[in-house]
This record gives structure tokens, sequence and C-alpha cells, in this order.
């Protein structure tokens, strides 16, 4: 919960990097694993400044061993550490995946319970700068469909830092994603969603708690990362005809809230599900089905989705922007389902 | 010994992959100023070069044929160029064009050339399995067409160097396993990362030999490879040669080098392989500094026809985007 | 085929836009109508909607690029904004397919259902309004509101209409709207005593066969107040007040469905009747859309008239991007008193609003005073100009 106190502006790297610092301050077991996360700050902001405050051995740079380090997390924190491990680009986890979802994700369910791994997996996400195939997917979907991995994917600064400070303190291992558009890089597109207030002192944000960005009533844009900031940019867009669009901002995929999502639809009557990932077999999927077995008596039309298509993210521009829902495509899907009334 | 004839055309590559790096270099900051963006621009996306690093492609590839297969990593340029891709479609491929070697769709790190059996990704140590694959299937049509994977120092330590060099040593596949040691895996220094002071040593391990180049020698590097190459070719089996090379530039374009210190930046200036080489074969009367002129103009003349080529070439449609995904 | 879409001319002073925003991206689709980019000149923003239906091939200016007017600054593939001739474009996609049904009952929605159970509303008897005839709430509400007879439209809360908005109706919403929120818009008042004038004008028109108006009075007693007091005309620029060195004075007419104000040029170096004849014959084009974009443009500030209406005093807005304009209340008779005595006495009452960012209360109370002047002792009004 936030606290009243002093209101200044961050980019959600600076937040981020702060939640773990705040934490790491108070919590000794609390360490970071990752390529370059020590004197380079992380290769997308999100260690900045930690290896100057806690030194090498808390702030640790590996080699290129995913497999080997990213298993010590699960080692480490079943023995009474809390890591924080960096997986460079979520793209990288082919090499490595055994030990995520194999070990990381199941250890404590295979125990009966008795063993609990308290493990905070850092991935960068997402594309639109001409990164090719192998940088620049979501691929939340993917981790989502496999038990025992908690989600985490915040938009905000606000939400990343409340966000990041909730998945050290969970004991459960937690999937934190930071799409590289919303980090607020100066090597990167600017983007002032990317800047937000942040309160200094520590706070949570709770994991499996969806957001209602912008309130509406004429329809539901469920979506996330920097699919929101698309989606309320379209929104404004779509205020100017008279069109009022809800945008929820689900935060978490897993735990997936799936009562906001129903609650949005029922009031809006209207769905559409934006998604940088892969549309088949993925979240666009799961939330229309949930909305389905849910707010089934509410829906007014039939619910939409708009997502990267089922091809690998080319890396030619005017492709790579074809691919990628854009914020005129997310207002016309939201015009052609609002004038279904 | 490399000869003459063989020194001349090391140095021609030398030249002419350090002119289209180093113009690559300046194109990619095109549209990305006053204030850096990295989507901007008409090369955008992340852009890894080789510049220092021209030695051991010159001095393995000439001993290639374009049937041999080689793998490389995220940045390939020096190596896809001495394997002989044509420049233009590289450049193109570069500008994300239509008449790019993957219609635009790869990019810079991600180079597929079935004239030239070159295949290069971004993920580190994807390569080397790729390799042991080749030369699984030339041993198998009997062919006498090797494969050869770079990589760098730092995927050393990544899985997939060890299970490659236990496989190529066990199936006794005519694989070459060539380790740019250019000491910085992005801001990771070697002595950081890896327990072993020299990569070329992990070889006893898999029972292949390992061959040590300490210096960004093209001549020594010719020699190793020429071995190396002529062991698979002859059905001998796998070898790891390990090459103490130089990184000139940062490890992608925008990198600010905030881990590397100005003394180190200096000291590679000086010992720039590429200089030292020229002034070397200068010196044996190989080359004079007019002959070596007309290697820089022709370089020149080379690298702004493919530019050229690739800046008028269009682009893709936006919806081309939805091909290619099966055949 | 491949068209142009050009950069338009959008408020009065402007050679040149910014293009501020895209809507669209190159290769998206774009229907007429659409929201194509929001464009900029001179602070104030106007929205411009696509001309054809197609697909975006080119975006020519980057998002805070200028363009000049006339200059293309996109292309467009005019055609059905369709399906690319490959598998599934990443355009949106029902959960259903949009099959026509088969015969049988019309399809209805399951919120429809849902409310037609509630309301004990018989689905047999709606008609569906959503694609393919499918039945929708709203059709379910319809049905069920208890003045339903005869023809069913789909019709919002209340049965009001709905005109849809003209490109000028929006763009004079817009301007002033924007105009009014980067402004410190106020309104101060004076009366002028104008049965001098009036006796004047009286003469004129005999004179002349042509109706001498009060209109041209003011514009020439705000040109020439202008001269002795350049702020009024000056404009607001990031880099300084911008001032002008002619008296060129806007005048406003009114249209069917808007209003538009042609400048009369060097207002000072004109006599009455020229300026009276000049008026009648801008307005007269203005009524007919025929003026030129160079003769509504660089006006120092503006006239606006209701006298003609029972209207004594205003509060007119400023006219995008002057910072002055003064409105004309009617010229009434009423009871004034000169010298201790009530006496009637022709008076008007002028309303002048101004910046307050570029002029201070004071030098703006200064001008009206003095046009005021002018207006009640019109000798100096009257001088021929050489």
């Amino acid at each position: 919960m936030a606290v009243e106190t002093k209101k200044r502006l961050l980019t959600t790297s600076k937040a981020i990097s702060e939640g773990i610092a705040q934490e790491m301050e108070r919590d000794k077991t609390v360490f970071v694993m990752g390529e370059d996360v020590g004197v380079y700050g992380g290769i997308f902001g999100a260690t900045e400044g930690l290896l100057a405050k806690f030194g090498p051995e808390r702030i640790m740079d590996t080699p290129i061993s995913e497999t080997g380090f990213i298993g010590a997390a699960t080692g480490a924190a079943l023995s009474g550490m809390r890591p924080i491990v960096e997986l460079m680009f979520v793209d990288f986890f082919g090499v490595c995946m055994d030990q995520i979802y194999n070990h990381m994700a199941k250890i404590h369910y295979e125990s009966g319970g008795n063993l609990n791994v308290p493990v905070v997996l850092t991935m960068a996400i997402g594309g639109g700068y001409s990164d090719g195939a192998q940088h620049s997917q979501t691929l939340y979907g993917t981790f989502a469909h496999l038990p025992g991995m908690k989600i985490v994917v915040p938009s905000t600064p606000y939400d990343a830092k409340g966000l990041m400070i909730s998945a050290i303190r969970d004991d459960n291992p937690v999937l934190y994603m930071f799409h590289k558009g919303v980090m607020g890089l100066g090597w990167m597109t600017p983007n002032a969603r990317a800047t937000g207030e942040v309160p200094e002192e520590p706070y949570t944000v709770p994991i499996g708690k969806a957001d209602i960005k912008r309130p509406g009533r004429d329809l539901t844009i469920v979506t996330v990362s920097l699919m929101v900031h698309r989606a309320l940019d379209a929104a404004d867009d779509l205020a100017k005809e008279g069109i009022e669009a809800e945008v929820l901002d689900l935060r978490s995929i897993i735990p997936l809230d799936r009562e906001a999502i129903i609650e949005s639809v029922r009031k809006t009557r209207r769905l559409l599900v934006v998604d940088e990932d892969y549309r088949s077999f993925g979240m666009t999927g799961e939330v229309i089905t949930s909305v389905v077995e849910g707010a089934f008596d509410y829906l007014d039309a039939p619910p939409m989705r708009l997502a990267l298509p089922d091809v690998p993210i080319p890396y030619s521009r005017p492709m790579e922007q074809f691919v990628l829902p854009s914020r005129a495509a997310i207002a016309a899907a939201a015009r052609s389902l609002a004038a279904k009334k | 010994m490399a000869s003459k004839k063989e020194q001349l055309e090391m140095h021609h590559q030398m030249v002419r992959i350090r002119i289209f790096e180093e113009t690559i270099q300046k194109i990619y900051m095109e549209g990305k100023t006053p204030a850096f963006d990295i989507a901007a621009g008409p090369v955008p996306g992340e852009m890894h070069l080789a510049a220092g690093q021209e030695p051991v492609a010159a001095g393995v590839c000439i001993h290639l044929r374009p049937s041999d297969a080689v793998t490389a990593t995220h940045r390939p340029h020096h190596v896809a160029l001495a394997h002989g891709m044509d420049m233009k479609k590289l450049a193109a491929e570069i500008f994300g064009k239509d008449a790019g070697l993957g219609h635009g769709k790869g990019g810079h790190m991600h180079l597929f050339d079935p004239v030239t059996h070159f295949g290069c990704s971004g993920i580190i140590g994807e390569g080397m399995p790729t390799a042991v694959g080749h030369a699984l299937a030339f041993k198998k049509l009997g062919k006498d067409d090797i494969a050869v994977s770079f990589f760098g120092e730092g995927a050393a330590n990544q899985g997939s160097f060890h299970e490659s060099l236990n496989l190529a040593a066990l199936w006794d596949l005519g694989v070459v396993f060539v380790c740019e040691d250019n000491a910085w895996a992005i801001s990771v220094a070697k002595a950081t990362a890896t327990a072993i002071a020299n990569n070329s040593d992990r070889a006893a391990a898999y029972g292949i030999p390992g061959v040590l180049i300490p210096d960004n020698d093209p001549d020594a590097i010719f020699e190793a490879a020429r071995e190396a190459v002529a062991r698979a070719r002859t059905k001998k089996g796998p070898t790891l040669i390990e090459v103490k090379t130089d990184r000139l530039l940062g490890h992608f374009e925008g990198d600010p080098q905030l881990y590397r210190t100005k003394d180190e930046m200096e000291t590679l200036q000086k010992r720039d392989a590429l200089n030292k080489y020229e002034q070397q074969l200068i010196k044996a009367g190989t080359l004079t500094t007019e002959s070596a002129e007309q290697v820089w103009k022709a370089g020149r003349a080379e690298v702004d026809a493919a530019i050229d080529f690739a800046r008028k070439s269009p682009y893709p449609e936006p919806d081309a985007a939805l091909l290619h995904v099966f055949a | 085929m491949r068209r142009e879409v050009l950069m338009p001319r959008l408020a009065e002073e402007a050679e040149e836009g910014v293009v501020v925003t895209w809507f669209v991206e190159p290769g998206g689709p774009v229907s007429e109508g659409d929201l194509l980019a929001e464009l900029q000149v001179a602070k104030v923003s106007s929205e411009m909607r696509s001309p054809f239906s197609g697909r975006v091939v080119q975006l020519l200016v980057e998002p805070g690029g200028v363009a000049m007017q006339g200059v293309p600054i996109a292309v467009i593939e005019e055609g059905e904004a369709a399906a690319p001739s490959v598998p599934s474009a990443p355009e949106a996609v029902t959960a259903a397919a949009e099959k026509p049904p088969a015969a049988g009952p019309a399809p209805a929605s399951p919120s429809a259902r849902r409310l037609a159970r509630e309301l004990g509303v018989d689905l047999a008897g709606v008609r569906g309004s959503g694609p393919g005839g499918r039945i929708v709430e709203a059709d379910v509400q319809a049905a069920a509101a208890p003045k339903a007879g005869g023809e069913k439209k789909a019709v919002a809360a209340g049965g009001t209409r709905v005109d849809p908005l003209t490109p000028m109706r929006r763009a004079i919403a817009e301007r002033l709207t924007t105009w009014l929120g980067s402004t410190a818009q106020l309104t101060l008042t004076a009366e002028a005593d104008v049965t001098a004038l009036a006796g004047e004008l009286e003469c004129l028109s005999a004179g002349s066969g042509r109706r001498a108006s009060y209109l041209e009075a003011v514009v020439r007693a705000l040109a020439l107040a202008l001269r002795n007091h350049p702020a009024v005309g000056a404009r607001w620029t990031e880099s300084g007040l911008a001032y002008s060195d002619r008296c060129d004075i806007g005048v406003a007419v009114a249209l069917a469905d808007g209003l538009i104000a042609p400048v009369v040029r060097d207002a000072d170096r004109k006599d009455l009747a020229t300026l009276g004849g000049e008026i009648a014959e801008l307005a007269e084009r203005a009524r007919a859309e025929s003026l030129k974009p160079t003769e509504v443009e660089g006006g120092a500030l503006s006239v606006t008239n209701l006298g003609a209406y029972r209207i004594d005093a205003f509060t007119p807005l400023l006219h995008p991007p002057q910072t002055t304009i003064l409105g004309m209340g009617r010229a009434r008779l009423r009871p004034a008193v000169i010298d201790g005595v009530i006496v009637p006495r022709l008076l008007m009452v002028l309303s002048l609003t101004f910046d307050h960012r570029v002029v201070d209360g004071a030098p703006a109370a200064a001008f009206l005073t003095e046009v005021v002047g002018l207006l009640e002792e019109p000798a100096y009004l009257l001088r021929p100009v050489l």
C-alpha cells in the first residue's frame, strides 16, 4: 500500500533497482546473479548502481552459463538464500529451461510443500526496435502454461518497484519480466509513460491483482506491459470519438486475476485482448476463455484479440512494425467492437 | 607457412572487412542523433562489429571452400565476408531490404547463406552443436567437406561447448572449433568468468588437440588453421584453436564501454593487427606502400558499391512478415 | 492506386504546419474518415482525417516535422483496407466465424438473451442490428421501451437527434478552445457616444449612394488607435512578442454554419467609403466561400459586430493567433448626462477582449479609450486619406 510521502519521478529501470536495493538492505540473504549485472548495471539497467552499494559478493557477474547459475539459484534458495537471478533476454530461456520449469518450479510441489524455492528470475522481454527473431520475444504465454511459477509483468514505474519487492518477499519462484520499451532507457525510443511517480519508501504491489489503468464503459481492453501504453494511447484517441475504453492492466500473468477481467466485462459487455506474445495458444486465448466461462451472459459481442501473428519476429522495420499490435490497430479493433452496438 | 600470394590474400580480406565494419559503424549512427535511439535510422537494432578480429577470419577461411559449413556468432561480419558471402547481400540484409540475404527477416545477427553454407545466430553457444551436425552429415554422405564453428571465449562456459566437443571427438567428426578470445563477454572480463587461463587446454578433456595462438597474428593463425582443416578433411577428427584477438570497438555500437580503461583502449589501437601485418608485409617487400594503397582503394570501392546497393534497394512489403514460416 | 495526402491549410496565417503525431502506421489499413494525424499551426492543433480508404504506404514527415501546405505528407494505397494475399493477417480476429446464419431464429448475443429474459421480451419479434443480423442488447432495450411502435431505430437514450460534426464545426471548436486554453483572455467594456458619428455617416451615405455603417468607422478607429498602441496587435511567440508594422484589421463574417474573418489591409490608410466598400465585398465573397487563403491571414486584430441583434455587450473570444478583438454592440438611443442634463443620445458599448499575456489591463484600457475617443469625435476618422 502506498504511503503518502514525498512524491518524485523515476524511470521503470530505476524503480526496479531501487526496489532491489531496499530489499537487499532489509534482508541480507538477498543477492543478485547474472551476466553483466555488476559494473554494467544490467543490460537494461535493472541493477544499475547496485554493485557500488553492495559489492561483488552480493552483485555477482557470471560466466555465460545459464544452466549453471540458474540451477545454482535454485540450490541456494533451498539452502536459505533469496537469490535474484537475471536471464538477460527471455529469448535465452532455451539454453536453461530444464532448471527453470522442472526444478525451480516443481520442487515445492514434489516435496509436498515442505521445501520453498524463493527465487526471483528477472528477464527482459519485448521488441519493436529491430532486434530480430531471437531478441524480441515476450514469451510469458510459454512459461504461464507450466505450473509452479508466478509471473509478473509491470508496465509502470510504480508497479515495477512494488512488484519487485513483492516478488523478493514471496516464497515462491517469481518470473519478473520487464519490457525493454517500458524501462525508460535513454538509448531507446523515448516513452513518456516509462517515467512516473514512485514513492521513496518500500511498498508492495500485490502479485495476482490486475489494475484498471483507465476506467471506461464501452469496452474492456485487457493487456499487459508495453501494450498497456499502446492501449492507453488508443483509448485517448477513442475518447475523442466518444468511445470510452476501459484499460485493464493484468500486471500478473500467474496468478491471473480472472475476477477483475470478468467484473470489467460484465460492466462493458465487450472485450478486446491485446498481446505482444504470439497469438495462438497463449494469453489471449486464456483471457477470452475465462470470460466465456465467467461472463458468458454479459457478452454483447464476440470477444476480439489482437496479438503478434504466429511468425518469428522479422528484423526489417516495416515488417516488424506490421506484426506488432499498434496504437492505430488497437483503436481500429476497439472501434469495430464498439460499433456492434 | 603462408605463401606471399596467400599473405596478400589475407591482407586484402582484412582490409575489406575493416573498411566494411568502420563504414557500418558510421552508418549505424545515422538517424540516431542527437539523442541515441536504437530503433531509429537506416540500420536499426543492435550492431556487433568485429574490427580487430579480422586476422582470425582471414587466417582460417582462406583454407575453406564454399561447401564447407561455417557457423558464427552475433559478431559475424568478418567471418561471413572472409568465407565469401556476397557483400551486397550482406549490406542489404543489414539495411533490412528485400534484396538482403534473408529478405530482411534475419538482420545482422541472423545471417544464413546457402551459397557459402554459412549460418549465425545471436544465442551464445548455439553454433557449436550445429557445426557438429554439419560434419555428421558430411561423414554420412561421404563428403570431405568440413565444418568450422567460430565462437567467443564467453561461449566456452556454455554447456553446449562441452557437449559439442565431446560429440565431435566421440564420433570422429571433421569440425574445427575456433575460439576468438577477445577478453570480454560484454562487460565481463574473461579472468572473472573462466576458471582456467586458456580454453585451448580444455581440448585435452575431450582428447582432441588444442592450439593456442597467443597474439592476433594472421600467419600463425593461417598455420594452425591449415593443420586443423587438413586434419578434419582427412578424417582425423576435430581440433580446438584458441586465438587471443582484440575487440577494438564496443560489444555493440552505442556501448559506452565504461568497464574498459582508457589505457586498454589505447594499447589495443597501438597493437592493431591489421596495421602491424601491413607494416610487416611492406617491410618484407610483399607489399609496397602504393600497392597497399591500391588494396585500400579497392576495398573502399567495393564497400561503397555494396552500401549504395543496400541504400537503393526497396524495403519488403510489410505483410511479407507472414511468409516463410513453413516451406 | 497510390494517392498522396497533402498538408492542408489549417488556420488563417500559416504557410506551414507541424505534424505532431501520426495515428496510422506504414503498412497499416486506414478507412476514409479515420484519424490520420494531429497537425499544429502556431500552437493551434487540429485533427486530420484520412481522405481515402486503403493501406498506408508511407508517412513522409516524421512526428514533430514541419511541412509546407500543399506538400504531400503521406501516401496511401487506395482500395479496400484488404487482407494481404498471405495467410492470417494480424488484424483483430473474433472468436466465432462471421458466417451468415442458416434459416432459423436470428442469433442473439448472450447479454441480449439475458436481458430479454429479464424484461420479458420475445426475441422472435426483435430485429437485430448487429453483424449478420445479430440481436444485441440495444435491440432488446429498444423493443422493451414502452412507446415502441412503428419504426424501431437504434436511438440513443431519450430519442435526441445527432447531427454529425462538420469539419468547420470541429475546426472552430478545436481552435477556439485551444486558443482559450493558451491565452489569458478578459474583456473590458466602454460606452461610446456615437450620436455625432451617426450624423456624419448619414451624410456619407447620402453623398455616396452606399449605406455607410458603424462597422467601417470602428475598423478605421481601431487601425488609427493601433498605430499609437502597437502592443494590442502584437503576438505571443516563444522567442518574444512579434509586432506587425501594418494596420490590417480582421472583420468577422457570419456564415451559414460558422464564421470567418477576412482581413482589411492597411485600414489606417483608407477612408471610410473605401473601407465600407471593401468590407462589403469581402463579406459577400466570404458567404460565397470564394475568399482566397491570403485574404484571411495576417490581421493584427479583429472586430466582430453583433449590433444587428439586441446585444449590448458581450465577451468575444479571441481569433487565434491574435491578441485582441473588439466586439460591437448595438447603437441605441439611451439617456445620457451632458452638462448635468439628461438627454437622449445614441450609445454603443464596445467590448474589448485581449490576451493579458501580451498586454496588461492599463494599456488595453488606454487603447480602448482612444478608440472610443475617435468614435466620439469623428472628425479625425472622416479626414480624407492622402
